[in-house]
């Protein structure tokens, strides 16, 4: 009786095992969510050296839960990818841009120019010495960002906006391109769900799946 | 005896590779001290509330709450920054018709380059809504928060008061005042907002004797003409007072008390602490234009400020809480994703202040001190040791960068 219990348990643990061994050859996917940015600044026109995101650009000063964006004001954001294992080849990934009330065009840019430390209209780094961007406002195309939008997309009111993103987060993640993030632009007044602030943040998520290579 | 040398080893290298590694986000456990790093030297001033130390004019001084009105504590430092025994005591000046109220000074500043100390003081008075235009305010009127002492043969000399009247809270706990980059203008904290509680911060323009001016008032709706930090200042009092008037209600900050929770000048912006963030002053087209920068997540409370003197970083302290956030900056812009440092057991209260030579950055706590540790740049490493303190709550910090010395004003020798 006992050996049977034995064996039992055995069993049991062997196939947990085996369960555990052959998960990494299933897809997965995972939703990185906002407490992964790890880099976000604002270029505004209006503000040339101020690119600290979290200032609610041309809203009320009270309300610091918004981001208002618009043809004068982009965003960067930069995701680290480090949730993602290693030896995973991408299938898919999409970028929730949460936004709150807008009905404007966006564009979802690559960024090719390294930024950083005073990263804001007039600057992509400050730090340890200053570099302008090509253009102001990141707006080099080729240089700056890339050639074309990775995506676009029509912001609808009520509605949270998903791009698919799968090119630029495989090429991140197999090293063809350096993670420099995306630049976000809009074609009219957006007011968008701050990643940092208030109950939205959730709203904003990088959903990638991946599986074994 | 092997494997624990081994194990030794590999926890000391995941210490490290965590140090290296740290998320933005992270918890530290503070490592308990008992003896005080040899760069800390005590000095007894009970119930400190502020403190600072000028290598220049080789002099340290501590502001404190004391009913026994001995409000500033003056201490000599010899040649190796070593504070005198005994110190003088200074009694800050107050109107008659408040004799029976309690004052105390809440920040003090030495002038970089002139031998001045600015002094920030404050009265208890009647609940905010009391203030301003209410009779019970009225003795409360003539009541100096500045105070401005000349040093001369390392003697303080009383040369100036002002900032009083009803455009400024009595009774805040918090707040000190800050001088932009070149030392041209000083900052006031506590100035009143547009409804009982919310405050706003005032600017002197100083005369090249480090003393407040009156600066001409700005003509509504022309642009300033010069790209200075000009705001209204009001006509001598006495002829021998200058009362600052509140700022044009554009430049309100409108935030929670206390305002002015240290400051920091940068090359093109001075950042200063406030009510859950800091808030940003930067010249635009010939005025002065105000960023707020609202701290992620959504705790709200005040904060204190403190910019590293070398390295690209700014340091925002949640008071009496257990956050500690570290955000880049550069000429006093903010940039890019703070640290969020979550201290375990702390309440954190005070300003901030960084101990450049040693790497650390110390803040106040219950009957103890912080060291947090930072890496070349200027980022939080991860690391905290706390040493306990004969003292309520260690607000008494200065450092001196010229003797690499922090200076720490507890209540009564171990």
């Amino acid at each position: 009786m006992r050996f049977l219990f034995m064996k039992s348990k055995v069993i049991a643990l062997c196939v947990a095992l085996l369960a555990f061994g052959a998960s990494p050859l299933i897809a997965r996917t995972i939703i990185i969510k906002a407490d992964a940015l790890d880099s976000f600044a604002a270029l505004s026109e209006t503000n040339v050296r101020n690119g600290w995101a979290t200032y609610n650009y041309d809203n009320t000063r009270y309300i610091n839960s918004s981001s208002g964006g618009g043809p004068a004001t982009s965003y960067l954001l930069r995701y680290s990818l480090d949730q993602i294992p290693k030896g995973m080849r991408i299938t898919r990934a999409e970028w929730t841009i949460a936004h709150n009330v807008a009905s404007t065009k966006v564009n979802v840019w690559r960024v090719l120019a390294d930024w950083g430390i005073g990263a804001c209209f007039q600057y992509r780094t400050t730090y340890p010495k200053q570099q302008e961007w090509s253009v102001a406002g990141a707006r080099g195309k080729s240089t700056d960002r890339a050639t074309n939008p990775t995506a676009s997309g029509q912001f609808v009111n009520g509605q949270l906006l998903t791009v698919n993103v799968t090119q630029d987060v495989e090429m991140w993640y197999t090293g063809a391109a350096p993670n420099r993030g995306w630049l976000i632009t809009f074609d009219g007044f957006a007011l968008l769900h701050s990643p940092t602030h208030g109950g939205h943040r959730h709203k904003w998520q990088l959903t990638v799946t991946y599986e074994p290579e | 005896m092997n494997r624990l040398v081994v194990l030794s080893a590999v926890l000391i290298l995941a210490i490290a590779a965590r140090a290296e590694n740290l998320p933005r986000e992270f918890t530290i456990t503070p490592n308990a001290i008992t003896e005080p790093p040899a760069f800390l030297s005590k000095v007894v001033v009970p119930d400190a509330t502020c403190a600072a130390v000028s290598d220049a004019l080789s002099l340290l001084v501590v502001g404190r709450a004391g009913k026994d009105e001995k409000h500033l504590a003056v201490f000599h430092l010899d040649a190796e920054g070593r504070a005198s025994a005994e110190p003088t005591w200074i009694t800050l000046p107050k109107p008659e018709t408040l004799a029976a109220n309690f004052n105390y000074p809440l920040g003090l500043l030495f002038h970089p380059k002139l031998p001045l100390l600015y002094v920030w003081q404050d009265v208890n008075g009647p609940p905010a809504e009391k203030q301003g235009k209410h009779p019970e305010f009225a003795n409360h009127l003539e009541f100096d928060h500045l105070a401005i002492y000349a040093i001369k043969d390392g003697a303080l000399e009383l040369l100036h008061t002002g900032t009083r009247g009803e455009g400024f809270y009595c009774g805040v706990g918090g707040g000190t005042v800050g001088l932009d980059f070149d030392a041209k203008h000083l900052f006031v904290p506590n100035a009143t907002g547009d409804t009982p509680r919310t405050g706003s911060v005032g600017v002197f323009a100083l005369d090249e004797d480090g003393l407040p001016t009156d600066a001409p008032d700005e003509t509504p709706g022309k642009k300033p003409k010069a790209a200075t930090l000009k705001a209204r200042v009001g006509k001598d009092v006495n002829g021998k007072y200058n009362r600052l008037a509140a700022l044009p209600k554009s430049r309100l900050i409108n935030s929670y008390l206390p305002t002015g929770m240290g400051w920091f000048a940068a090359r093109e912006a001075l950042v200063m602490g406030g009510f859950s963030g800091c808030l940003v002053n930067d010249v635009h087209d010939g005025g002065a234009r105000q960023a707020w920068f609202h701290i992620p997540g959504d705790l709200t409370g005040p904060c204190a400020i403190a910019g590293h003197p070398t390295a690209p970083a700014l340091y925002i302290c949640l008071q009496d809480h257990n956050h500690f956030y570290q955000i880049a900056q550069t000429d006093g812009y903010p940039s890019l994703l703070p640290q969020v440092a979550t201290v375990t057991g702390a309440h954190m209260t005070g300003i901030p202040v960084v101990v450049a030579k040693q790497s650390c950055i110390a803040i106040g706590d219950t009957k103890s001190l912080h060291l947090l540790g930072l890496d070349a740049n200027g980022a939080l490493n991860g690391k905290d040791e706390r040493l306990k303190l004969e003292c309520g709550i260690a607000k008494g910090l200065a450092y001196s960068e010229k003797h690499g010395r922090l200076y720490v004003a507890v209540n009564k020798n171990d």
